[in-house]
């Protein structure tokens, strides 16, 4: 029977890889289940136009991030090369979402003030990191 | 003792060796036709949008509707328009040197797509007959995509990254 360092010794990826995969995935299933549980009585209800905009983006995003945690391992089944253009594609969104939020949207919107949701935004630099490293694996470890 | 120092002709040697490689990343890849439409359609697109904007951030042009000059519409039409910059910046480096450029026209793809849904989401579609300039913004977005997307399928890769991927 095949075990799971023969599985991963075929796609030429280091542990490191795997690492940084199921940490995003673990950090991924954590903000879909907190913005999906998350109740009204968190948010500031003294502004509620941002508090709308939060809950809007923060939906659309949610439904996003669950697209790419179902797609994402059926892709790595399929082929590595899909994946590294997947990969690439999920980190540039993630790091778009990271300047938007920084450069335009904290103005306008407003996240509750909890201390998961504030652990996942500050989280968020450190995911990125991982999902960059993923890119730069499977751009040139799985490459040659 | 052994002599450490490198001689001329292994300086040389060694220059040799890199010089077709440097040939091969300042080479200019063949493109089809449609591909320097794409690419040509969508620097003109981004450095007019720049242009405009700085333009109206001077005071040179006042536009037609003063909607665009609130604060929120500023602040993001300004973050967005330097993020694009960049970006154009690098597709540009990585078509000269034929090197990760669909990796940055992907990115640049996303970048697009994630600005146009949080814009959509928060703002709406901007198409209002009050406001026209942001009217022809909106309505032109679409055509951004498709051109990125143009640049993606129509791109000759080198065999270099064909061999690489």
């Amino acid at each position: 029977m095949m075990d799971m360092n023969d599985m991963t010794k075929g796609y030429r990826l280091s542990k490191l890889y795997w690492l940084s995969f199921v940490v995003t995935y673990i950090y991924c299933v954590v903000t879909v289940y907190l913005i999906h549980t998350l109740g009204a009585d968190y948010y500031d209800t003294s502004n509620p136009q941002q508090v709308l905009s939060a809950v809007k983006l923060s939906t659309v995003r949610m439904y996003i991030i669950s697209i790419g945690l179902i797609i994402y391992p059926i892709v790595l089944l399929i082929s590595v090369r899909i994946a590294k253009y997947v990969t690439l594609g999920l980190t540039a969104w993630a790091i778009a979402m990271l300047i938007d939020d920084h450069l335009v949207l904290y103005e306008i919107i407003e996240y509750p003030e909890r201390a998961s949701i504030a652990a996942i935004l500050e989280l968020r630099p450190f995911i990125i990191v991982a999902m960059v490293w993923m890119c730069f694996e499977l751009t040139f470890r799985t490459g040659n | 003792m052994s002599n450490k120092h490198v001689n001329q002709d292994e300086i040389k040697t060694i220059l040799e060796s890199f010089s077709s490689y440097q040939e091969e990343f300042s080479k200019p890849s063949k493109q089809s036709k449609l591909f320097k439409v794409f690419i040509i359609s969508f620097n003109v697109y981004i450095l007019v949008c720049y242009a405009l904007l700085n333009l109206v951030l001077h005071g040179i042009i006042i536009p037609a509707d003063p909607t665009v000059l609130e604060k929120g519409f500023l602040d993001i039409f300004i973050a967005r328009a330097n993020g694009m910059f960049w970006l154009l910046a690098a597709m540009n480096i990585c078509l000269f040197f034929n090197i990760f450029f669909k990796s940055i026209v992907l990115i640049t793809l996303v970048y697009c797509v994630n600005s146009f849904v949080d814009s959509f989401v928060l703002f709406g579609t901007f198409v209002d007959a009050n406001r026209p300039a942001l009217s022809v913004y909106s309505f032109s977005r679409p055509f951004m995509l498709i051109a990125l997307i143009g640049l993606l399928m129509t791109h000759n890769t080198p065999e270099r990254d064909q061999q690489a991927t």
